[in-house]
């Protein structure tokens, strides 16, 4: 066999050069652009940084689910492009690094609605003080509106808690119910804790990939396929804990069990994106193995577009509940952004994220080409990164968009250019050893 | 040779024969021909050199057609669209008729409701359109009197073996060629189909198929007839109309005295109308009876808006005996007493109560507009009254 | 390790060829009645009885027959529908999803699980329609013009559920009759009586195997796969938004819809593994539905079993997060109520028993699988009473709490509708092939060309 000789090495090539100094200066860049936007306004700054934190986060986790995915189910299609998989799943290391100024200092502007309230420095006490008037209007507004009574202890609590976002010292009871969930030490044990078990499993999936370019042997592959089922469990935990905590918990009051699929329907999204655009490039480029077909960019621009169904589908069932039973406990979330300047912003999201995506990807000749693909990848990324923004920033603020947030695309470009090379430098690109391999290649679409 | 060659046909047996002969026969330049497998051999379209399908195309207009057809009709039957234009004052036909009315406290444009139907709608015409449009359009099926039915060639293809057929409409065409052609490609049982003298009587043109179709029409008109007009009015259905039970005014044939309603038992009182002891015996009332009232600032407002509704009239906002009547009235001899006399201060509250459920003189009684508990807070308000016009110093602290 | 990951397992077992498979498949509706045949149909016509009986005192007495009340006014009947539309779910998941997926191991069982799908659907249909106490006065629901000029609520989700629920049935009684046309005209050209070859010419059209038209069949079954793939997720998403959408704790809940998609792919595939443990062995066709199909459907039954799991965990933890009283409430009572054995049930048939397929000894022993398959179909059905019934039982009104009983009518209606279904599914087996005939030839080996003739590179 010739599988061997099929591509090109990545390490050392003009290619992975270039991707890693490209990486650097754009990490640079994005930096000073970062910095900006600390001195400006360090609120939006937390703000837009946890948005860049969860799409880079997504990545890992998309790539990381559609690494064990694959064994799971015995695919063949998508082992030749296996390594690229485990290279964006391997981001998921410098992003655990990327939680640490969350956990360090970032919290107290994120978390500010949970976190008690003594742990506040002074001035920032102030700067907080006045987000949460605007906060409290709103809500008050809006209760005032809905005479749909739930539980009247319940709103009793909304009405007492809205002093509480004031900035008087008085314990929100609905947050206090919550307490030992929403506390600064179950945050940081159970999303360290989760980063630890994504890496200890990608650590799994990977070194047994690479130790099969060895020699080749089938035990290699059993243990990972042994280990992608419990995988799957652990993961499904992990991913709703962080969801929860780092978007969901953004509006204490707010609660929604769909919340979890939700952020993992943007995941596999992402995830399925930036593979296409990766794949293909380095395809093209002759990185990867000559023999794979067009018909594997058919199958990730299939997922692609699944999944965005799939996002679809998701993001408008838990809408539509919440709309359509019209509790204020709920709706209060979609209200923020059901209204005013967010309002334009969510019309623009459902075209932007889905129904120009569905019809773009509709047709097999779509599918099946591989500018095109490309094309809508990074549209989608660009959606996913809206999708979070429209999810994270109205928490907080009416304004939207500042200038210094492209610092930190910028910084997001950067951070997986550099650190996909580095990652992926370490074997070839190319499974070359792996026993499904040969008919992974031979996968064709009829 | 009086037969009309169709065609000819030959089978072959592994799927890799068929591909090559398929590619020959393109090259041959035969453009009438076809491949017959048991099942769809792959590759087979790029072989024979077939353009691509268009069916994608039927399914996106079906699918569009769908969906803005069930958002047009879930806004035009849910809402009030034509309003706007005046038109409510056209007459509609009952079946244009909409049927505006807020259910749950949606407004009559709920987009995110409309969403299931719409999609299901979408989903619906795309699958039977493009079903039909394969079936009927791009197949040309049902074509059961087609040649090649009922030979051995097809009774193979449909089994386990490949077969290629070359027909005689191709420009091509010539029998004896075609058959050496078939034969050089490893054909086996090269054979000529011959169209049939008479074709064998299409199952759906056939007077069967019309005789059936008839009776299909006249038997489901008969029973929809029968279920709509007879069935649905049949014991059956109606049961729920004509249950056993009794209307008020029917004769009874369960009761003695043959009323269904059937009167109280005796000296059974009406909640809340308790009758009245002390008719035509104010001395009695003016010392037994105690008013049951509290002297709450509820009753009390009560009893003046009571008292402002009824008394006033004759004895004045304040109880001077000058109100409205009495002042317009004046020289007809309707001369109430003020009820700040000291005789009216003396009385009992169970006496002034008698003369406002009695009345005197030429008062009438008021039992019937006021109710009982009501009277009693009209005679507070009277007492307020009287101790308002008198107010001593000990009663403004 | 003597397992090999470089190819995939071949699907049918030891060699065969076409003709055989054509002999295989066919053999059901050639060979004469048989006595298995007979007793099954027996059994099943038992259940038709009881069916018609029970429906006839409904017609008879009204729906008070059964154990309804007041608050519990979604009792069986409601949770018979999710219960048989969920069964029915299985059969496009098979037909549709992993022919999108292409796992070619679904041509074994497709046809079946299809069959399964339609009479499932019926059997749905059914109960709401029995619930309406007027099933004659159906037509209502459907938007047409009348002379009463009323228009249906779209604004409703139970109306969503009539246009969902015949639309799923429509399209999967096309997407199985499409499977069935190339069947249809094999067996046309295989039969011998007259009678046979008249109705299998009328179903099949006149098809006659042409490549031409093979590309657009082929087109066409993509398209309706891709059609059904979607719809299948939307069916038990709007079953699930009848609850979802109103305000009763524990139904208000936002996972609603994919949490009935997995639950009704769950005893979907439940079903499935049950009947076709059955019918392999009566039909002797073991080398064609093989251990490979019964593994396989057993990782997807713990894997969707463990979908749900996450879902009633979430729920938990949700109504625990929320700080809503009554939904914590709801769910407290779940657990530790007055139906906390149904609750209990469901939880270890449908949550801890499956765990049972972590083994792969499990996963390939038929008397195993065959008991996980029905608890899993116990438990999903109390999944479905416990969510009706639990929610219901404890009104706002502390005044108006009650507690469900069924009655020998409800338990009729069910039994009988297990009749009516199998009924449908005994006469399918016999009259028409359990297995696809074209698509399993083009899995067999050696059925498609060596190196295929296109090139795309």
């Amino acid at each position: 066999m010739s599988l061997q000789t099929a591509s090109k090495v990545w390490k050392g090539s003009t290619t992975s050069n270039a991707l890693g100094m490209f990486g650097t200066g754009f990490l640079v860049l994005g930096i000073l652009g970062m910095a900006v936007s600390f001195a400006t306004d360090v609120k939006h700054f937390w703000h837009a940084y946890l948005v860049m934190f969860m799409f880079l986060l997504s990545l890992g986790l998309g790539a990381l689910f559609y690494l064990a995915l694959e064994y799971l189910v015995g695919a063949y299609w998508s082992v030749p492009i296996r390594r690229v998989t485990e290279g964006v799943a391997g981001l998921l290391i410098p992003v655990a690094f990327l939680s640490i100024p969350i956990f360090m200092g970032g919290m107290d502007h994120l978390y500010s609605h949970w976190i008690p309230h003594h742990a506040h420095h002074a001035e920032g006490h102030a700067h907080h003080g006045e987000e949460h008037d605007k906060h409290k209007a709103k809500v008050d507004k809006y209760q005032k509106s809905e005479s749909n009574t739930y539980s009247d202890k319940a709103k009793g609590h909304k009405h007492e808690s809205s002093d509480a976002y004031g900035g008087h010292h008085e314990p929100d009871p609905i947050v206090e119910g919550k307490r030992p969930f929403l506390s600064k030490p179950w945050f940081y044990v159970l999303n360290i804790g989760c980063f630890l078990i994504w890496i200890a499993f990608f650590y799994w999936f990977r070194n047994n990939s690479r130790e099969q370019d060895k020699d080749g042997s089938q035990k290699y592959t059993q243990r990972n396929v042994i280990m992608s089922a419990p995988f799957m469990l652990v993961f499904a935990a992990t991913l709703t804990i962080a969801a929860i905590y780092y978007m969901m918990s953004l509006e204490p009051h707010w609660f929604s069990t769909m919340f979890g699929i939700y952020y993992f329907a943007g995941t596999l999204v992402s995830a399925a994106s930036i593979l296409t655009i990766l794949v293909i490039t380095l395809h093209q480029n002759g990185f990867l193995h000559t023999q794979m077909k067009k018909d594997t960019y058919y199958s990730l621009g299939l997922m692609m577009f699944a999944f965005n169904v799939f996002w679809a589908y998701i993001s408008f069932s838990q809408f539509m509940l919440i709309w359509y039973a019209n509790l204020y406990e709920e709706t209060m979330w979609f209200i923020y952004r059901y209204e005013g300047g967010w309002a334009t912003v969510s019309w623009f999201l459902i075209l932007f994220h889905f129904v120009i995506p569905f019809f773009a990807l509709l047709s097999r000749d779509q599918k099946t080409n591989p500018s095109r693909l490309i094309f809508m990848a990074y549209w989608l990324l660009a959606a996913h990164i809206l999708d979070l923004y429209w999810i994270i920033v109205p928490t907080y603020a009416e304004t939207s968009f500042q200038l210094s947030d492209l610092g930190f695309l910028i910084f997001a470009a950067g951070f997986v250019m550099f650190f996909f090379n580095s990652g992926v430098k370490g074997a070839n690109l190319v499974p070359i050893k792996d026993p499904k391999l040969e008919h992974g290649l031979e996968f064709k679409i009829h | 040779m009086s037969k009309k060659v169709d065609s000819v046909v030959a089978l072959f047996d592994t799927p890799d024969q068929i591909i090559h002969a398929a590619e020959k026969t393109v090259e041959a330049g035969y453009k009438e021909f076809d491949v017959h497998t048991p099942y769809p051999v792959h590759g087979m379209d790029h072989a024979m050199s077939l353009p691509g399908t268009k069916l994608p195309y039927v399914t996106l207009m079906c699918g569009l057609f769908g969906f803005s057809f069930a958002l047009f009709f879930q806004w035009y039957v849910s809402g009030d669209p034509l309003s706007g234009f005046g038109a409510k004052q056209l007459f509609l036909p009952y079946w244009l008729e909409r049927y505006p009315f807020v259910i749950g406290g949606k407004p009559l444009f709920s987009l995110p409701a409309f969403v299931p139907v719409m999609f299901e709608v979408t989903v619906l015409l795309s699958a039977l359109g493009t079903v039909a449009a394969m079936i009927a359009v791009f197949c040309g099926l049902p074509a059961n009197g087609h040649p090649l039915h009922n030979t051995d060639y097809m009774k193979a293809v449909s089994c386990n073996r490949f077969g290629l057929c070359i027909e005689a409409k191709d420009a091509n065409f010539d029998e004896a060629k075609v058959r050496e052609f078939m034969l050089e490609q490893g054909g086996q049982s090269v054979v000529t189909v011959y169209e049939p003298y008479r074709r064998p009587p299409s199952f759906f043109s056939s007077l069967i198929f019309l005789g059936l179709l008839v009776g299909v029409a006249i038997g489901v008109g008969t029973k929809t007839y029968i279920v709509y007009n007879k069935v649905l009015y049949s014991w059956m259905f109606l049961w729920l109309d004509y249950t056993d039970k009794v209307k008020p005014q029917q004769k009874s044939e369960f009761f003695a005295d043959g009323r269904t309603m059937q009167l109280p038992v005796d000296g059974t009182v009406a909640r809340g109308y308790m009758p009245y002891e002390y008719k035509g015996n104010p001395e009695g009332a003016g010392q037994f009876l105690v008013n049951p009232a509290d002297q709450t600032s509820e009753v009390l407002a009560h009893g003046k808006k009571l008292y402002n509704i009824y008394c006033t009239a004759c004895h004045g906002t304040y109880g001077d005996g000058d109100g409205k009547v009495v002042v317009r009235e004046a020289g007809k001899g309707l001369k109430p007493p003020s009820l700040h006399s000291s005789k009216l201060k003396e009385w009992s509250d169970g006496r002034i109560y008698h003369v406002i459920s009695e009345g005197q003189n030429v008062m009438p009684g008021y039992a019937k507009q006021i109710l009982a508990d009501e009277r009693w807070a009209v005679v507070h308000y009277v007492r307020a009254l009287q101790r308002a016009k008198d107010a001593k110093e000990s009663d403004l602290q | 390790m003597s397992l090999d990951f470089s190819r995939p397992r071949p699907l049918i077992e030891g060699p065969h060829t076409l003709k055989e498979i054509d002999d295989v498949i066919a053999a059901p509706m050639e060979r004469p009645h048989h006595r298995e045949f007979f007793i099954a149909l027996a059994i099943s016509l038992t259940g038709l009885g009881i069916f018609v009986i029970s429906v006839a005192k409904l017609m008879a007495d009204g729906t008070g027959v059964w154990g309804n009340n007041n608050p519990v006014n979604w009792g069986w009947p409601i949770v018979n529908f999710v219960f048989w539309v969920g069964i029915g779910h299985a059969g496009t998941l098979i037909s549709a999803i992993l022919f999108l997926m292409r796992q070619p191991w679904r041509n074994g069982i497709a046809r079946f699980a299809e069959a399964m799908t339609i009479f499932a659907v019926i059997t749905a249909l059914l109960f709401p329609l029995l619930h309406t106490g007027r099933p004659w006065l159906a037509h209502y629901l459907l938007p047409y013009p009348n002379e009463r000029a009323l228009w249906v609520n779209f604004r409703s989700p139970l109306l969503w559920d009539v246009f969902a629920v015949s639309t799923y049935f429509t399209v999967s009684l096309t997407f199985w009759y499409v499977g069935l046309i190339p069947d249809f005209a094999s067996m046309r050209d295989r039969t011998t009586t007259r009678l046979k070859k008249f109705i299998y010419t009328l179903f099949s059209l006149g098809w006659r195997f042409s490549n031409r038209h093979w590309q657009h069949y082929e087109r066409a079954y993509l398209i309706l796969a891709g059609l059904c793939t979607p719809l299948v997720l939307s069916v038990h998403s709007i079953v699930s938004f009848d609850f979802a959408v109103s305000i009763i704790p524990g139904w208000h809940t936002t996972i609603f819809p994919p949490y009935f998609v997995a639950g009704a792919i769950f005893s979907g595939f439940a079903m499935v593994i049950t009947v076709l443990i059955v019918v392999r062995v009566i039909y002797k066709i073991e080398h064609i539905v093989t251990m490979l199909h019964m593994e396989r459907m057993a990782k997807v039954l713990m894997a969707t079993g463990l979908m749900v799991g996450y879902a009633y965990g979430m729920e938990f933890f949700i109504a625990w997060y929320s700080g809503v009283e009554a939904e914590q409430y709801v769910f407290i009572n779940r657990a530790f109520g007055p139906y906390a054995w149904a609750y209990w049930t469901m939880i270890i048939c449908n949550v801890i028993i499956p765990q049972i397929f972590w083994s792969k000894a499990a996963r390939n022993s038929i008397p195993i699988l065959f008991v996980v398959s029905i608890t899993t179909n116990i438990g999903m059905w109390f999944e479905r009473f416990v969510i009706t019934v639990t929610s219901l039982h404890r009104d706002y009104i502390p005044g108006s709490w009650a507690y469900f009983t069924p009655t020998i009518w409800d338990v009729g209606l069910y039994i009988g509708s297990f009749g009516f279904f199998f009924t449908g599914l005994i006469l399918f087996t016999r009259f028409m092939p359990v297995v696809s005939m074209a698509e399993l030839k083009a899995v067999a080996d050696g059925a498609q060309p060596s190196h295929h003739g296109g090139d795309h590179e």
